[in-house]
């Protein structure tokens, strides 16, 4: 796997994890409200 | 006798809760193409690279239609319609032509039913069939690949497939028969969880294949990720790339269908919409990204290496599925569970997509016709199941991919770039910004305002007459079309054609029946 590939991958998890973190968060914390 | 005929309307479906939506949303967004098209359509449009007009598609075109049809669908429900021609008509009532665009967006979910279910039938089947001898079998012979083309083709109502598509059939209906919050719900919180975590297991076992028997040397993930993730460039200068991306996301987030302007007809008025639809759009990227591009590509790769791959990923999606990677579940240990898990993972993101391709067609007869539940759920039933027949008996001849292009992707693009013009610019963006952000649990970036009103229409009327200028012609003349086929997809041209007036007729039907009936004209709640 070259650099740019394991970058693009990388980021790409990494937008998709912190997406799905913020909005599962906002909705439990909403609940718990 | 006048009291004999005063129609009272019928209390609506609800959600039990919040989560229950997004799981209902997210499932019907994920299907088959999160496994089984995405991996092959990065492939072929140049690994990493792709990912780029991918996320620029998900930015521009995805999440702004997704929170059009959350806020269009929750707008038009409190006028007692879930369905988008009486969900167009509430959003502009001066025009009583508008409803009719409408209709797009109640053919294009019943039309992929027509071939999604019996294509989800197979999985139910294999799911057995992981479990026989008959199938370790084929294996052991290498013969999986004829074993799926005798078992896809069905030669009489009682071969194995038709019965599995029986029993397919009947489950959808059962679930829709409980409802929204007993059946779709219910299936919904339950099918989800097991399916990201089947997922997850089935990305760690391939993540972690450990050594080749054959050959006591590890397999190569690292570069069967690189097949999938390692960019090319210059595939960035090709519009057909983008096209595929643009593709791929309505075909993956299931926007432009009709099915979650449905979905969340059934919300209150001060329930969240901002929030919901981007999490049930994040987590289906989770699905189709990081678990759908974990799975299928690096095993086939770290299996077959670089010769083969061009040639497995020529083989369409259903070679990828149902022959490659049975062939590659057999070759490591507990290889039945694994195969078992494949397929029943496959099988949930089926399910929980097909009952929501069906919600539409009932929703419209419970509402526009005040029929029962038990009505709605016979007469839809009984036309699907005499609809779905071509596509079993004349799979072989072109009737399935017919229909998968007109109902699968044209008619998503057209009711796509319908909705975000109804919203942007027939309801008004000013108007639309505030109903997104009632009850809303975050705020939407001021930019989408200018996204939606103007980004989201323009990149949709570029896809489409870009296709139109491309494709004209083929469509015509049927050049692209076996000689021996086009009989067949003349037919499912016509019958298409046939089902999209009938459906518009229903829909002619209704309104008047609503005139005479004025105390099923609801008004929104207040």
């Amino acid at each position: 796997m070259t650099t740019a590939g394991t970058v693009l991958m990388i980021t790409a998890w990494c937008a998709i994890i912190l997406l799905c973190g913020y909005c599962f968060y906002r909705l439990f914390r909403e609940k718990r409200k | 006798m006048a009291a004999k005929n005063i129609v009272k309307p019928r209390v609506r479906d609800s959600w039990g809760s919040k989560l229950g939506i997004i799981l209902a949303v997210a499932g019907s967004a994920i299907g088959l193409g999160n496994f089984l098209r995405f991996p092959v359509q990065a492939v072929s449009n140049g690994g990493g690279a792709f990912m780029i007009p991918y996320f620029v598609a998900l930015l521009i075109v995805g999440i702004p239609l997704m929170w059009v049809e959350w806020t269009a669908g929750r707008y038009g429900g409190g006028f007692g319609h879930s369905t988008a021609p009486g969900i167009f008509h509430s959003m502009h009532e001066k025009n009583r032509f508008i409803k009719y665009f409408g209709v797009v967006g109640m053919f294009g979910p019943i039309a992929i039913f027509l071939y999604y279910c019996y294509i989800e039938s197979w999985l139910l089947g294999y799911m057995f069939y992981s479990l026989t001898p008959q199938y370790a079998g084929a294996l052991a012979a290498g013969n999986v690949g004829k074993f799926f083309e005798d078992y896809i083709t069905v030669k009489s109502v009682l071969s194995p497939a038709y019965l599995f598509f029986l029993a397919t059939f009947s489950l959808n209906f059962l679930i829709l028969y409980f409802g929204v919050r007993k059946g779709i719900e219910g299936v919904a919180k339950i099918a989800m969880p097991l399916l990201l975590i089947l997922g997850v297991i089935m990305a760690a076992r391939v993540l972690t294949l450990g050594l080749d028997p054959a050959v006591k040397t590890p397999f190569k993930i690292s570069e069967g990720l690189g097949f999938m993730w390692n960019p090319d460039f210059s595939k960035l200068l090709d519009a057909k790339v983008w096209l595929a991306a643009a593709g791929q996301i309505f075909f993956t987030l299931s926007v432009g269908m009709g099915v979650i302007i449905t979905y969340s007809s059934y919300l209150k008025k001060e329930d969240d919409v901002a929030l919901s639809g981007l999490t049930s759009a994040g987590t289906n990227e989770f699905a189709e990204v990081i678990l759908g591009g974990s799975i299928i590509i690096p095993a086939a790769f770290a299996f077959f290496g670089p010769d083969k791959m061009v040639e497995i990923a020529k083989g369409g999606t259903f070679g990828l599925g149902f022959v490659t990677m049975p062939m590659i579940l057999d070759k490591i240990p507990l290889s039945t569970v694994f195969a078992f898990c494949w397929f029943l993972l496959l099988f949930l993101a089926g399910l929980t997509s097909s009952i929501s391709m069906l919600q539409p067609a009932i929703a419209f007869f419970e509402d526009e016709f005040n029929a029962t539940k038990k009505k709605a759920v016979g007469i839809i039933g009984a036309s699907a199941f005499i609809l779905c027949q071509p596509a079993i008996f004349l799979i072989s001849k072109g009737v399935v991919d017919e229909l998968d292009f007109w109902a699968g992707t044209f008619a998503l693009i057209v009711f796509g770039l319908f909705e975000v013009i109804m919203f942007g610019w027939v309801f008004g963006i000013d108007k639309a910004w505030d109903e997104v952000h009632k009850g809303a649990q975050m705020r939407i970036p001021g930019i989408y305002k200018f996204i939606i009103k103007y980004i989201t229409p323009a990149f949709l009327i570029a896809i489409l007459a870009g296709w139109f200028i491309q494709n004209w012609q083929n469509l015509v003349t049927m050049d692209n079309v076996p000689a021996a086929n086009r009989p067949y997809v003349f037919w499912t041209r016509a019958g298409m054609i046939i089902l999209f007036g009938v459906l518009a007729l229903l829909v002619n039907r209704a309104w008047k029946k609503r005139k005479q009936n004025p105390v099923l004209i609801r008004r929104k709640k207040k």
